[in-house]
């Protein structure tokens, strides 16, 4: 079993979704701040458009 | 994106808003903003608008209208890049915090440098321009933000463009705010790294093009705003 379905059964599929926005919100919002190149922005867009995949 | 939950709702215009600003600072042509204003996952930034106005979030549809201005302003759509600009000042304007504030009035002041360059260098608009950058700058002094160093880069480069500085002096005065935002960078362990990054990015591509142009200011300068 996948991590995720272990999180799904035990917590639900809401659960997995919002822990999962939470967690790539924190992603997003640090990983902007601490950019110091391209390549962090990069990562930072990455983690933003992930959010709005896991609404 | 109506099917969501109105705090999944806020939430999208949340991310879509900060992802519409890491596109505009990762933008390199005119092409790249007209990105900044596509759909992602079914929300772009006028949903974000629409949705910050819906909810009362005010803060949030003044930052929103901030960005929207930035990407007018690069895609040459001077009217709207003033009018968002105008109405982000409104909306903060009787509301507490003061880095909106001078978010937004850094903001209009840029728009209106760039958007009317010519008038500008005819020392018309002067008053206004310096009064917005310098109200911007007493407030982001007063809460003490890194910020203040973007103040002061808009600042300088309104002289530059006025020849109240030569292009030596203004590269000094750069190079003077990038050392700031690295020294600040040192004594907060998590601090703010990006600020020192993109007036480095600036400071860089001001030495590269040798000028500030229109263009420049419209598709680089912009880039200071989102700092």
């Amino acid at each position: 079993m996948f991590f995720k379905d272990k999180i799904i059964n035990r917590w639900s599929e809401k659960g997995y979704y919002e822990s999962k926005f939470i967690i790539m919100d924190k992603l997003g919002t640090l990983t902007l701040i601490t950019a110091e190149s391209e390549d962090d922005l990069k990562r930072a867009h990455e983690y933003e458009k992930n959010i709005l995949c896991a609404l | 994106m109506c099917s969501l939950k109105a705090e999944d709702r806020l939430r999208a215009a949340a991310g879509r808003a900060n992802l519409a600003k890491i596109q505009m600072l990762l933008a390199k042509s005119k092409d790249d903003f007209k990105k900044v204003y596509e759909k992602v996952e079914g929300i772009n930034l006028e949903d974000c608008i629409k949705i910050f106005e819906e909810m009362e979030n005010k803060y949030g549809e003044a930052f929103a209208k901030c960005n929207m201005a930035t990407c007018c302003l690069a895609l040459k759509r001077d009217e709207d890049a003033i009018k968002f600009a105008e109405d982000s000042i409104k909306i903060v304007k009787r509301k507490p915090d003061e880095f909106s504030k001078a978010y937004a009035e850094l903001t209009l002041a840029y728009v209106m440098m760039t958007s009317r360059l010519s008038d500008f260098k005819k020392e018309e608009l002067s008053d206004e321009v310096y009064e917005l950058i310098r109200d911007a700058y007493e407030k982001l002094e007063k809460i003490r933000v890194t910020s203040q160093f973007t103040a002061l880069a808009l600042e300088a480069i309104a002289k530059y463009l006025q020849n109240e500085i030569n292009y030596d002096e203004l590269l000094k005065e750069l190079d003077g705010f990038v050392e700031e935002l690295e020294f600040a960078k040192e004594l907060e362990d998590a601090g703010d790294n990006k600020k020192a990054w993109i007036m480095r990015q600036f400071k860089d591509a001001v030495k590269k093009k040798g000028d500030i142009d229109e263009d420049f200011l419209r598709l680089e300068g912009v880039k200071l705003l989102l700092a």
